[in-house]
């Protein structure tokens, strides 16, 4: 049996392309990365010298770079769980049979399939202070409506609403085929047994959905902790800081302040918080899995 | 399904409160998206009015003035070329790496899987700054070669872990059939896997194209001017020093974007849905 033999090595040509190329844009580039991230390298500057580890100590002696950690923190999980309420309970109505089910179904995607920069200037529209439809809507209830991106603590809260308009969809199209798949059999046992709409959904439905919404979850984290062109275009970062996020800190650091050596420090603590957000994650939700 | 469907109607809500969380949820996620359409149509002196107006004289000004920009139908065309070749790219070297893991035996195959993957992960500004000046040092910034490499690198991953599970769900007898004829892996991949696989080519194709043309970061830092896509001709009409947003027309450019990446979408919105969860929604 010679094509067993040749297998065993054939195999490694056929990955080889892939890993060469993830090596000269991936590997190699974060190796020079964590060299530059020691220097004060900056733009214009023929010169860099090695400074050790000073530019990972100024970061942590930076109140802008603490804020957008943490503010990048914040936006990630607030927007996760609101995309992921609001998706798994549109899923549960729109799983429903009605008229025109599947037109309804493809449609309300819509957010999530036209690109992130239109998704912005959608909303630069919206939040615009003098002729804004929804601040025309808002003032029909009586409520004065707030200076969307330029007085804080509005900028933040209309950047996350932003981004779960956007991607609610992608959690209600997740959850709409998880409860496509459903097995049938758990359901009628729990109907014959007398269980209500309720209790049905915490002991069979959730649990059965747990694997799928896991995978989502993961997801949508890791996108929205790198989220960057919506801000980009609706405020860049600003009023000032305000609603500067990690992505934007390093795109500022290095391509407006030209640091490069800083902008690569802040880059690789951007790596290391979010491996760890997603170990916790990981974690959390094993355990939640384990559970139910 | 049927039990789950009546235990949701009878139990949870009523006729008419379902209709009306419907029509707020499609009122919620569609109206933005409306507004911006009329808006395309409307002059200065419309947009600028309060209260604002459904029913106006529509006009094809700013139609007309953003396709008659030779620039911005150049950045469109910018877009078809890179999310063209890079798809063809990411299908070639994807299947390929693909299918190495799904059928040979590699020594810790899991480990490189997961470490492919696992490069979706990182964030593209993470990245940005090194690639930036080793592009300069390379001579193809604001080039196609350079970005339709970027785009290549960094789509790899997902296309790689779809290919494999396509490949997986093949019947590995055609192959080895082909193989003990005496033909090489690669005359049995081409022969016999790559037509069978088709659906999953297409399925990666579609998903990649449209995670290309709807990118940012990576367009706006590696190809600024020269060769610059259509995500980021948007910034035409952002203000500037001396001018306004221009709504009227940044909103028939920004359904003109929007177009290419939505039309793929909604005719194989499954793919999509199978690109977006790594293949784990089939």
């Amino acid at each position: 049996m010679g094509w067993i033999m040749k297998r065993r090595y054939v195999g490694y040509l056929y990955i080889l392309p892939c890993l060469i190329i993830l090596v000269i844009l991936v590997v190699y580039p974060l190796y020079f990365s964590f060299r530059i991230s020691l220097t004060d390298f900056t733009f214009g500057r023929p010169f860099a010298n090695y400074i050790g580890s000073e530019n990972y100590y100024q970061l942590f002696k930076d109140p802008i770079f603490i804020q957008s950690m943490v503010r990048t923190i914040f936006i990630t999980i607030i927007a996760v769980l609101v995309e992921f309420i609001c998706g798994l309970g549109s899923a549960l109505i729109l799983s429903r049979k009605f008229r025109g089910q599947n037109l309804i179904r493809t449609l309300i995607l819509l957010p999530m399939m036209i690109s992130p920069i239109v998704v912005a200037l959608i909303w630069l529209l919206m939040y615009q202070p003098d002729f804004s439809i929804l601040n025309y809507l808002i003032q029909m209830f009586g409520v004065d409506p707030p200076m969307w991106l330029t007085r804080p603590p509005w900028p933040i809260i209309g950047v996350t609403i932003t981004e779960i308009w956007e991607w609610t969809p992608f959690f209600t199209m997740v959850c709409l085929s998880g409860l496509a798949s459903l097995p049938l059999e758990p359901y009628e046992a729990a109907v014959t047994d007398g269980a209500t709409g309720w209790q049905i959904f915490w002991k069979i439905t959730l649990p059965l959905l747990t694997p799928l919404l896991l995978i989502g979850l993961l997801i949508r984290m890791i996108d929205v902790f790198r989220i960057f062109d919506i801000i980009y275009i609706m405020t860049e970062g600003g009023p000032g800081d305000y609603t500067s996020t990690m992505s934007i800190f390093v795109h500022r650091t290095g391509f407006i302040y030209r640091h490069l050596g800083m902008a690569s420090a802040s880059s690789y603590m951007m790596i290391i918080v979010i491996t760890i957000l997603t170990l916790i994650l990981i974690r959390l939700l094993n355990r939640v899995g384990s559970q139910s | 399904m049927g039990s789950f469907q009546k235990s949701v109607s009878s139990g949870f809500m009523k006729n008419i409160l379902f209709y009306v969380v419907l029509i707020v949820i499609f009122f919620l996620s569609f109206f933005p998206v409306i507004w911006t359409i009329l808006t395309s149509f409307k002059l200065n002196v419309q947009i600028y009015t309060m209260p604002p107006k459904l029913i106006f004289k529509p006009t094809l000004y700013n139609w007309s003035f953003v396709l008659k920009s030779a620039e911005f139908r150049k950045n469109y065309l910018n877009s078809l070329i890179i999310g063209g070749a890079s798809v063809v790219l990411v299908l070639i070297i994807g299947s390929f790496a693909g299918y190495g893991l799904a059928r040979f035996p590699i020594g810790k195959k899991e480990n490189i899987a997961f470490w492919i993957l696992s490069q979706r992960m990182m964030p593209p500004v993470a990245v940005i700054i090194p690639i930036y000046i080793l592009f300069f040092q390379w001579h193809i910034h604001d080039t196609y070669p350079g970005i339709i490499f970027v785009y290549t690198t960094f789509n790899l991953p997902v296309a790689v872990w779809m290919m494999r599970g396509f490949f997986q769900a093949l019947p590995v007898e055609l192959e080895e059939a082909a193989w003990l004829d005496g033909s090489g892996t690669l005359k049995a991949f081409f022969k016999v896997v790559v037509p069978l696989a088709k659906p999953g080519l297409i399925a990666c194709g579609v998903f990649t194209f449209f995670m290309i043309v709807n990118e940012f970061l990576f367009a706006f830092i590696l190809a600024p001017t020269k060769v610059r896509p259509v995500s980021v001709a948007v910034t035409l009409f952002l203000p500037t020093g001396i001018r306004a947003t221009m709504y009227g027309e940044a909103c028939a450019a920004a359904i003109l974007i929007a177009l290419p990446g939505l039309i793929v979408a909604l005719i194989m919105q499954r793919y999509l849905v199978r690109g977006m969860t790594f293949g784990a929604l089939k």
